[in-house]
């Protein structure tokens, strides 16, 4: 099989990923930050390194603002009943996943909560000015997907750091996308809540997820429960990871997490991006010289945006090409891919888009493999 | 003459923090469960292997610049 759906969760892991989550099983078995025995505190102690490595990675300005969680979706939970709860308003972006739309639409039903949605475009000034146009004095977050899951597009997030920062609001950002493939930092992009999955581009086990806190703005917890401190005292700790952790983390798939974010390191961002493109680039190339077929990007480019593909064909359902590459030993994913907002924004037909995804683990060869299988199987759709 | 100052800090998160910080500088640091009962309830010690008062100064102050203030450090030693 030929793996293409990797902005779902990459596949497959580096070996090191796998080694770290069977050395965690059998030497750091203990519970972390509970007992003071050696198997709880090897745990403690890897679960702490990955803290570090991820705050190094992402300019995050303590390892203790780094909160594990079990998936971006779970951090972008976090962060916005936790600011929002009260109402106000928020600024999103037109190509928010479902992530943020749902549970934004949840506390909208709930409450007083307004959501204001402005559009990102090609020049990343001319997104700045939409986002400033929608800008009110109850905006009380501005929230924005990095990369769009569908489309690889990008938001210029410094620039709308940097203008959230302006208007003293908080800045959160949805890396599902980005992570591990677009240069992404804290400090230099302003942002104060950065949300992360662990499975997709930093290579970790599903199942885990990172939300990083800049430590400017304060967070009420989702949930409440032990943290192995201050057990006496039935508030929850006050600071962080404890205030926002809440039983027992998952130590096997923190470690494995941890050699997913040092082996990204070692490769290098760009390079893994660069390559991701070159995978991407005749595929792209097949796919625009074919009659019926809508592309809706341009040619994906490292640094500039995800190596991600989506196209449609015109009068075929995108499961039903799917379901004919899969025969043909393709994985790809189809439809809505949880975003109908970035699918009303590109105006993909009814059934949505093909996506195609690379990653660092996809070849050349097999990318024009799948370029040669398209080709068959579409010329004469 | 090296002495222990005992730290307690919390939780292990932020003793392990210490530990690294106060190694980083040339300290050696062994982190604990709490065996001392606490009104607060569990969490972690540092144990800090300090030669003198200005060491045990300077590691307070390497761990306050890092956000971690132990409550009551005790230490064993220097005038009883």
């Amino acid at each position: 099989m030929i793996y293409l759906d990797n902005a779902a969760t990459t596949y497959p892991k580096p070996p090191c990923v796998l080694r770290a989550v069977l050395r965690a099983m059998e030497h750091a078995g203990g519970n972390p930050g509970r007992s003071g025995h050696p198997l709880s505190l090897a745990a403690a102690e890897a679960v702490w390194s990955c803290r570090e490595s991820a705050a190094d990675f992402f300019g995050c300005p303590t390892p203790e603002n780094v909160i594990f969680t079990m998936n971006c979706t779970m951090s972008i939970n976090i962060v916005l009943k936790g600011l929002l709860s009260s109402g106000g308003r928020v600024l999103i972006s037109d190509m928010e996943h479902n992530a943020v739309m749902r549970p934004l639409y949840a506390l909208a039903r709930k409450g007083s909560l307004k959501i204001d949605v402005a559009a990102v475009v090609p020049d990343p000034d001319r997104t700045v000015a939409n986002f400033k146009r929608k800008l009110t004095p109850e905006t009380r977050a501005l929230v924005c997907a990095h990369a769009s899951n569908v489309f690889g597009v990008t938001a210029p997030v410094a620039a709308l750091g940097r203008l959230a920062r302006s208007r003293g609001i908080p800045f959160v950002v949805d890396g599902a996308q980005s992570a591990g493939v677009l240069p992404l930092n804290m400090t230099e992009d302003y942002i104060d809540f950065l949300c992360l999955p662990g499975h997709k581009g930093l290579y970790g086990p599903m199942g885990t997820g990172l939300l990083l806190c800049g430590g400017r703005v304060p967070l009420p917890p989702l949930m409440e429960g032990g943290t192995g401190t201050q057990s006496r005292d039935l508030r929850q700790p006050d600071t962080l990871p404890e205030r926002l952790e809440s039983g027992t983390p998952n130590v096997p798939g923190i470690c494995g997490l941890h050699a997913g974010i040092e082996w990204v390191r070692a490769q290098g961002v760009d390079a893994i991006a660069a390559h991701e493109c070159r995978c991407l680039l005749p595929l792209y190339h097949t796919l625009d010289a074919l009659p019926r077929v809508r592309l809706y990007a341009p040619p994906p480019r490292p640094g500039v945006s995800a190596a991600v593909l989506s196209f449609s064909v015109e009068g075929v359902p995108s499961e039903a090409i799917a379901e004919r590459l899969q025969a043909a030993g393709v994985a790809v994913r189809a439809g809505y891919h949880c975003a109908p907002a970035a699918h009303k924004k590109f105006g993909s037909p009814e059934g949505g888009t093909v996506r195609l995804s690379p990653s660092a683990f996809t070849t050349e060869r097999g990318a024009q493999e799948v370029s040669r299988v398209l080709h068959n199987l579409l010329v004469n759709y | 003459m090296t002495n222990t100052l005992r730290l307690s800090v919390g939780s292990v998160g932020r003793a392990l923090h210490g530990q690294r910080i106060l190694r980083r500088n040339g300290y050696r640091s062994w982190v604990h469960r709490r065996t001392e009962p606490s009104r607060e309830g569990c969490g972690y010690t540092l144990d800090v292997a300090v030669r003198s008062p200005d060491e045990q100064a300077a590691v307070l102050r390497l761990l306050a610049a890092a956000g971690i203030t132990p409550s009551a450090p005790r230490e064993s030693g220097w005038g009883g």
